[in-house]
């Protein structure tokens, strides 16, 4: 067996690295912090469950195209509804900013009577699946690597292993991460509409007067944000299960993990995901382990918080902007 | 059905929302500083004032524990017998709340002006956001600033009063909502609202005619949150408990969507830099809040749907508030971005008088007022 620490945070590290690359992308296209990015992520995971439960999927990772499709739906919806009417009224960033809050606690509402009323047709087809109510979910069913003699794939791991066993997540999760970096990389640099993306960013006026429809570039950026969520959620669905209301507490680590990362690129995004994730969940542990075990309460939102204010305090525009090379050579 | 405890509850909720939403409104509409960590400061003043009041109220009335937050409901409930016969001490503990709060309050505005005039307005909103959670954490997990998952009964500092109390606590609210509000007038019809204005709308502007953009705005974050802290230490009066983790979130009696979004709603509702539309916002989100959580709720008992059904109802009616504010903050964002009464470009002299003089220097009247346009800078 694996350290469950070690599991748990590069299951989480590759789930909030996604979510962050999500975020960098929506403030990228649109230059304004978005705080309802969790909600997409919940979208996301409630469309996970959905999926998985009245289609009948055979595995939980099969969910992923139908949550990517929903999450990117809602965030182009909210970008269509909210965004980008406001954006074209010459809103200011802070009107935007109280825009993205608002359209925070309005979902919060939805979920809360939704989850009050709304589930009652839908809880009898969850608990025949086994899944009892949608409000508090227990995670998907994962797949796991059993190790003897070679690789097998098992669905529950033996009692009294002669090998080793490791959770399909702890591999899914730095996989998908690695080929999300690499398709937004081939996407941003290699394809056609990633230059007229990177266009739209840096110049939108210029931009349209080569001929680039400025406006469905971010409508697509909005999407690629929304589906990243989606898979997130999905991911988050099978390693943790599901709560209405996690957004609260999401939206402080996927705020973190990007403005640690700078907020401008999607390398930045991956690294400060990762830093924030091992923070969170293993440095965090460690030290309350050997320091103080009070230290442990930290671990939902408090590493995160404190991260971002030091960021922000310190290198507001993240890592990537720090010039390490001087930094080094000054101290030498 | 007793109509008294909602309109109570109404009229000091709703003195509580203007006096908050107009320091804010000093802040974000005159000054253009983005406080989304308006709770950290009513917060930090409520808690601390507390814990401060709690723990002189201790050592005067000699008691010891080795748990004070735990024996707090007994040992409160043995200084609420003290105080009723001896108002003098009650004033000056009420005093002592005040002082803390508006303390803490300045002192923390002093703390957060150090990036505010550093950061990007989007990023500074992000850093008081993050700053206001954190401060929520370590309440609920801290326990010797209020009791941490324990919470912490404060004495009743206007026991004396009786069955009274509550109308008390109503007039004390309206009576510092109706003085906050006087203040925000004057400032926005003195030269420094003006000021306030300059350095909101332009900064380069504002530092060539000689203005002290740094020091305007640190005086401004400093006094919103004094104002702000003295509102957190009264409501401890209201609550008369305190505790990070009251109801099971963290947050607990300062929960961030009631000291933070709410104002913010009241303030976009209203009007930004409109202390008229400040009140009109805070009334109508008080009714929104106070019918939802309260008013129907009653009436739903009072029809007697009773079990699960009526906890149902209760809940999806309490819920829906956030649906009806969530989606009134996006339509007025859309529809109207100055609010309900926006922003009135105000005059050095009164009206009347810039008139009289144009027409005794023989010129024309002063140009009319112009039409809503976006107060804040784009």
């Amino acid at each position: 067996m694996i350290d469950p620490l070690i599991v748990a945070t590069v299951e989480y590290g590759g789930i909030l690295s996604v979510m962050c690359i999500g975020l960098t992308v929506t403030y990228q296209t649109t230059k304004v912090p978005n705080f309802a990015y969790a909600d997409v992520v919940v979208v996301g995971m409630t469309a996970a469950y959905f999926s998985y439960v009245l289609l009948g999927l055979a595995s939980s990772y099969l969910t992923l195209p139908f949550s990517m499709l929903v999450a990117g739906a809602f965030a182009v919806l909210m970008y269509i509804l909210v965004m980008k009417p406001l954006i074209k009224r010459g809103s200011s960033i802070l009107n935007l900013m109280i825009a993205s809050l608002a359209v925070d606690i309005l979902f919060t509402g939805v979920e809360a009577d939704i989850s009050e009323i709304g589930i009652v047709p839908f809880s009898r087809a969850f608990t025949h699946a086994g899944i009892p109510v949608l409000v508090e979910a227990p995670p998907l069913p994962d797949f796991n690597f059993l190790i003897r003699n070679g690789i097998q794939i098992v669905h529950t791991c033996p009692l009294a292993s002669a090998g080793s066993c490791i959770p399909g997540i702890f591999v899914i999760s730095p996989v998908l991460l690695a080929a999300t970096t690499g398709t937004m990389y081939l996407l941003l640099k290699r394809s056609r509409f990633g230059i007229a993306m990177r266009a739209a960013i840096e110049n939108p006026s210029l931009a349209r007067v080569v001929g680039i429809n400025v406006d469905r570039v971010y409508t697509v950026s909005w999407f690629i944000a929304g589906a990243l969520g989606g898979l997130a959620g999905s991911l988050y669905a099978i390693g943790d299960g599901m709560s209405l209301g996690v957004q609260n507490t999401l939206i402080l680590d996927i705020f973190a993990g990007s403005v640690l990362g700078g907020l401008s690129s999607i390398y930045g995004a991956v690294i400060g995901g990762l830093l924030v994730a091992i923070g969170e969940n293993y440095v965090i542990t460690v030290l309350a382990k050997s320091v103080n075990s009070q230290l442990l309460v930290l671990q939902v939102g408090g590493v995160s918080m404190i991260i971002l204010i030091i960021t922000l305090l310190v290198a507001p525009k993240g890592l990537v902007a720090v010039n390490w090379r001087r930094l080094i050579s000054r101290r030498s | 059905m007793d109509i008294t405890d909602p309109l109570l509850l109404f009229g000091t909720i709703l003195s509580m929302y203007i006096a908050l939403s107009l320091t804010l409104n000093l802040e974000f509409g005159f000054t253009g500083l983005p406080n989304f960590g308006k709770v950290l400061f009513v917060a930090a003043g409520g808690m601390l004032s507390a814990t401060v009041m709690y723990r002189v109220a201790l050592v005067l009335f000699k008691l010891h524990s080795n748990d004070i937050f735990e024996s707090s409901p007994r040992f409160s409930s043995t200084i609420d017998v003290g105080l009723a016969s001896n108002p003098v001490l009650a004033t000056e503990l009420l005093v002592l709340i005040l002082l803390v709060g508006a303390v803490v309050g300045a002192a923390l505005g002093y703390l957060a002006s150090y990036p505010a005039i550093r950061l990007r307005e989007d990023y500074l909103g992000m850093l008081l956001l993050g700053a206001g959670e954190l401060f929520a954490l370590l309440t609920a997990y801290y326990p010797p600033i209020a009791g941490g998952p324990e919470n912490l009964t404060t004495p009743d500092l206007l026991v004396g009063f009786g069955s009274a109390e509550k109308y008390v606590i109503l007039v004390v609210f309206a009576v510092v909502a109706v003085f906050i509000f006087f203040y925000a007038e004057r400032v926005a019809k003195s030269p420094l609202g003006r000021t306030l204005k300059a350095v909101r709308d332009n900064e380069i502007a504002s530092e060539a005619l000689g203005k002290d953009n740094i020091n305007i705005r640190r005086k401004m974050l400093m006094i919103s949150s004094a104002l702000s802290g003295i509102i957190g230490a009264l409501w401890i009066l209201y609550w008369s408990q305190i505790g990070g983790l009251i109801g099971g979130d963290v947050g607990g009696t300062f929960p961030r969507l009631l000291f933070t979004f709410y104002p913010f709603t009241i303030v976009i509702l209203g009007g930004i830099a409109s202390n008229y539309g400040v009140v009109l916002g805070a009334v109508a989100l008080t009714t929104v809040y106070v019918g939802t959580t309260e008013l129907l709720p009653t009436m739903v008992t009072a029809v007697n749907i009773s079990g699960q059904n009526a906890n149902l109802l209760t809940d999806f009616i309490n819920s829906t508030q956030y649906i009806i504010l969530g989606t009134l903050v996006i339509v007025v964002l859309l529809v109207r971005a100055g609010g309900i009464i926006p922003e009135k470009p105000s005059y050095p002299l009164r009206k009347s008088k810039l008139k009289e003089m144009a027409s005794a220097a023989g010129e024309p009247p002063p140009a009319p007022e112009k039409p809503d346009s976006e107060p804040v800078k784009a």
